[in-house]
């Protein structure tokens, strides 16, 4: 089972649109998937079509308590596919400060998917990380087996993945856990754009072969299929961002058997 | 853009990020072998990383923008708006913070959090602040502080000096969630 957080803290870089849409097409290549989101502003939930506000329990009760709500209690079948959606609540930023005290507190999520090792429930679990560097993104890359950055192709993009590369420094200094770069994607990309073009050559000469080679290129029919509560893939194959998914999950797959 | 600008862009740029370090994300890590003690866990988080270490407080007192004559084009103009957005916004929460309103702080914790994240990507190390000395600028060897979304990131900024001293961790939470939900959160 390959755990992939999908973290950056900057916002509006495609996390979500990236998990919900990368998760979507490895299910329909027949892998068990996993959606987690972790951010409380729970936008992949409602991108995918679940209320977050009628749960009784969501991720931050998982979280919480563990044992009198393992996480498979909470998971929602999403569409006609191996996807299943572990739904993210607004109460998970209290969460936050609940779990503050706690020395296990980074230690959470990881706990909460144990079970789904031994049972070989999933192929791939995908977080959605929220757009901070908190106890809750802490919680995500202490559980991922893999880490997977999206980024919009800006000068900013460096100093964004600098403090993560900080971050993940500093927390090798007093947790265990194991994490790999599966790979930065450039998203947000706008066609015939030059300084964009820049850019992202510039993030392939510091990254190398952890640059995909796909690019996910901005589409409006990816954000009106959010608005529909499903992924681009069920509400318009032929346009490009479902393209550019379908392309990123080839790549990831070959990664992945790489 | 023509060839040769293209050219210089990516100069600045390989200037700008030649002291980013990405090994780490390059690499990967795996501490799952070191014999860490469970005990020690809790310092991964209540120890500030590196990043934090280089933040301070924002100053809240006026600051006289320095009109000595010099030039000033459109990103110091820009970096003075948002100078003086940050004061004014800044000085709302604190208010509200004091108040233990965290409705109202969350709102305006928010507006600090957006104008931070504009401020970082104008002006990244704070140089230009200083150098024009626009209002909050940071001080030497310093860059702004983090915008704060989380518990985490709020308990471990400076910004987190505007609370009332009985603030608690359940208030901190509750202004985090304003934040979030607010309409710029």
């Amino acid at each position: 089972m390959k755990v992939v957080a999908v973290v950056n803290q900057k916002g509006g870089v495609a996390k979500t649109t990236t998990v919900a849409n990368l998760g979507a097409c490895l299910a329909e290549r027949g892998k068990r998937t996993l959606l987690i989101d972790l951010d409380p502003q729970a936008n992949l939930t409602v991108g995918m079509g679940v209320a977050w506000y009628e749960l009784e329990s969501a991720l931050h009760t998982v979280l919480l308590d563990p044992e009198t709500t393992p996480l498979r209690t909470i998971l929602k079948p999403i569409a006609d596919l191996p996807l299943e959606l572990a739904p993210g609540h607004l109460d998970l930023a209290q969460t936050e400060a609940v779990l503050l005290p706690h020395a296990d507190k980074a230690y959470r999520l990881r706990n909460a998917l144990e079970a789904l090792y031994t049972e070989e429930t999933y192929d791939w679990v995908l977080i959605d990380c929220p757009p901070s560097l908190g106890t809750l993104t802490q919680n995500a890359i202490v559980a991922a087996t893999h880490l997977l950055i999206p980024t919009e192709p800006k000068f900013y993009a460096f100093a964004g993945m600098d403090t993560l590369n900080k971050m993940i420094v500093a927390l090798t200094k007093s947790l265990r856990f194991r994490v790999e770069l599966l790979g930065v994607l450039v998203t947000m990309y706008e066609r015939g754009t030059r300084l964009h073009a820049t850019i992202a050559a510039e993030i392939r000469e510091r990254f190398e072969d952890k640059v995909f080679e796909t690019m996910i290129y901005k589409n409006v029919r990816v954000s009106e299929s959010e608005l529909e509560g499903v992924p681009i893939i069920l509400y318009d194959r032929r346009a490009s961002g479902a393209q550019n998914y379908e392309a990123l999950a080839e790549e990831v797959l070959l990664r992945a058997a790489g | 853009m023509r060839p040769d600008k293209s050219e210089a862009l990516r100069a600045r740029l390989r200037k700008g990020a030649s002291s980013f370090d990405f090994d780490a994300l390059i690499q990967g890590v795996s501490t799952e072998d070191d014999a860490t003690e469970a005990g020690a866990l809790d310092d991964a988080i209540s120890t500030p990383t590196s990043v934090d270490d280089e933040i301070i407080p924002i100053q809240i007192q006026d600051t006289t923008v320095a009109d000595d004559g010099q030039l000033k084009g459109g990103l110091v103009s820009a970096l003075e708006t948002l100078g003086v957005r940050l004061l004014e916004e800044t000085g709302k929460l604190r208010s509200a913070l004091q108040a233990s309103d965290a409705s109202d702080g969350g709102y305006y914790l928010a507006r600090v959090n957006n104008v931070l994240e504009l401020l970082e990507t104008v002006d990244p190390a704070g140089e230009t602040s200083r150098r024009y000395a626009t209002p909050a600028a940071p001080p030497p060897g310093r860059v702004w502080p983090r915008p704060c979304w989380s518990v985490y990131e709020f308990t471990e900024s400076p910004i987190s000096g505007l609370l009332a001293a009985d603030a608690d961790l359940n208030f901190v939470g509750d202004l985090i969630e304003s934040a979030i939900s607010s309409p710029d959160g």
